[in-house]
């Protein structure tokens, strides 16, 4: 007991991750607009699907806005409400001079505000008289509210697919800590010789090529979901594909020799170059080319709208968990190797 | 230091004799390339910038796989004794890379002047097509070179150099045919100052690794 405490928490946060990860609610969205482009002045209906959303039961407080420039837009002149969640909003559009992609807006008092980026495509006429008012009206100061209560943010595209940020981002951050630990036990042997580094360095190596392949499988379901097919050529995951090829590289190698001294020397020695030679594939070269990945372009994905609090209290944890679980994994590892050897010296 | 470079030379000398007495090796390696560009040349008649482009880092690839993966499984146990007791470990592994990669830029060389005479040459900046070539023929030495320093002390060397070998030298594999598509205008880019960076950083990583690993390795 007193040497297992952190399986225990590795096992409760885990347990904690895939409660609260699958059972917190998503704040109310917005999933279709119909139709997704309308003529300037023109009076134009468009129905709206929410997401966890309340119209009917809101109804007095509920407010639809198209939104045109960072102070002004259109509010919608009448709204029909037909369930809780779909309504149709009537829009007296006036004159445009530019076409203009409107961000819609949802607002009622239990909801919050629901937003659909670039949601409707406003197209400007043609001929326009001058005369023509444009009827924008600005929007109220209050417009951006959120939900009270703990709930996960609604992203379009993304949806409840949003929940996958726990277990695939997390599995990746765990993978690393994981290989780190292998490189240090790696290095320790090389320093000492001693037959036990060789095996926690292979046993942490182990485990981080299973939470690899596992990060490899969420990503693709998920790319599935968002970006509709199981693998793209996006730099960040060739780069992971690469990764897992020298480290199955590692295995094969520690498999291809039976000494045990020459073994342990070899793949100390290869771990090392492998993680130098990981370095580039994984943070230098994803980091210069485009991506799909959220926060390409320079920046790390950690932090801005992305990941919000409500996220970071499960994302944090989720990542001690998995590393826990990971280390566990890792010392049963250790644990049949040690004996194994043991029972090699004693059978000599 | 001038000891040390000396030691350099003269290994790097010693090496090209042992070369020299048995010519098949450089021999088989230039047949290797002219047989690949005229099976290219057979299969595609006419070709593409892009496939020129793929077909010339493959060959060049499985060119330098074949030729830096005899670097230490031919010597004879004594010259490994003779090796053990009289140099430096990293004199040894300086001069293997250094001849590695002169046999690479001849190969390299043979190889696009074949692609030239049978399926023309697409390259227009020649400048860069250089750079990308010089680069990357020494990250593949360095790496090769290392790996078969891995790969000698297992059963089947000739097998583990390519599964230790090709995984790690995707990245810079992958860099150069950027360079090379650039520079033969298919993909038009202004950013290949960035590109030959991360090929000398790898470059440079990947050398003081092996520096730091390799006496390490030869020890045992």
């Amino acid at each position: 007991m007193k040497y297992s405490w952190w399986k225990i928490l590795g096992v409760l946060l885990l347990l904690y991750v895939f409660t609260f990860g699958f059972l917190v609610p998503l704040k109310p969205g917005i999933i279709a607009v119909s139709p997704v482009s309308i003529e300037a002045n023109h009076v134009s209906n468009i129905s709206i699907t929410g997401y966890n959303s309340n119209y009917q039961s809101q109804e007095s407080s509920l407010q639809v806005w198209l939104k045109i420039d960072s102070t002004s837009g259109y509010q919608a002149t009448s709204l029909r409400v037909n369930g809780e969640r779909q309504l149709t909003a009537t829009f007296d559009i006036g004159a445009l001079p530019d076409t203009t992609e409107a961000l819609l807006l949802v607002v009622n008092a239990e909801d919050g505000t629901a937003i659909r980026p670039r949601a409707v495509k406003i197209n400007s006429a043609e001929h326009q008289p001058a005369s023509v008012p444009s009827k924008l009206s600005a929007l109220p100061s209050k417009t951006f509210q959120t939900k009270a209560g703990f709930y996960f943010p609604y992203r379009s595209i993304l949806d409840e697919t949003i929940r996958n940020t726990f277990f695939h981002v997390a599995l990746w951050m765990a993978m690393f800590v994981l290989l780190l630990i292998g490189l240090y036990h790696s290095i320790q042997y090389l320093r000492t010789k001693r037959i036990e580094y060789d095996i926690k360095a292979s046993s942490y190596s182990y485990a981080a090529i299973l939470y690899g392949l596992l990060g490899l499988a969420t990503g693709s379901v998920w790319a599935r979901y968002t970006w509709g097919t199981w693998w793209t050529p996006d730099v960040k995951l060739n780069m992971a594909a690469i990764t897992m090829l020298i480290y199955a590289a590692y295995a094969v190698l520690r498999a291809g020799i039976d000494d045990i001294d020459k073994r342990s020397q070899l793949s100390a020695i290869y771990n090392i170059f492998a993680f130098a030679a990981m370095i580039p594939l994984l943070f230098v070269i994803p980091r210069l080319t485009d991506s799909l990945h959220p926060g390409n372009g320079g920046n790390p994905a950690l932090g801005g709208e992305d990941l919000d609090n409500t996220l970071r209290m499960v994302f944090y944890p989720a990542i001690i968990g998995l590393f826990l679980l990971g280390r566990w994994i890792a010392t049963l590892n250790i644990r049949i190797e040690t004996l194994r050897i043991h029972k090699l010296q004693s059978d000599l | 230091m001038s000891a040390f470079i000396t030691n350099i030379i003269h290994l790097f000398s010693q090496q090209l004799k042992l070369e020299w007495k048995s010519p098949f090796i450089i021999g088989g390696n230039l047949l290797y390339v002219i047989g690949a560009v005229f099976i290219t040349y057979k299969i595609f008649n006419e070709i593409s910038a892009p496939v020129w482009v793929c077909v010339y880092w493959l060959i060049f690839l499985f060119t330098a796989l074949n030729s830096t993966i005899h670097s230490f499984s031919r010597e004879q146990s004594d010259s490994i004794l003779f090796y053990y007791s009289f140099t430096n470990p990293v004199v040894l592994y300086l001069s293997k890379v250094t001849f590695n990669f002169f046999f690479l830029m001849l190969s390299a060389g043979l190889l696009f002047f074949f692609m030239w005479l049978f399926l023309q040459n697409p390259i227009v900046d020649d400048g860069l097509f250089l750079t990308a070539m010089v680069l990357s023929g020494l990250g593949f030495s360095i790496q090769f070179t290392f790996v078969s320093a891995i790969a000698v002390h297992t059963k089947q060397s000739n097998t583990m150099t390519s599964i230790l070998g090709l995984p790690l030298i995707i990245p810079i594999l992958m860099t150069a045919v950027k360079l090379s598509l650039i520079s033969s205008e298919v993909i038009i880019d202004d950013g290949s100052d960035i590109d030959i960076m991360i090929l000398s950083a790898i470059d440079m990583i990947m050398f003081g690794i092996a520096v730091i690993l390799f006496p390490s390795l030869w020890r045992s």
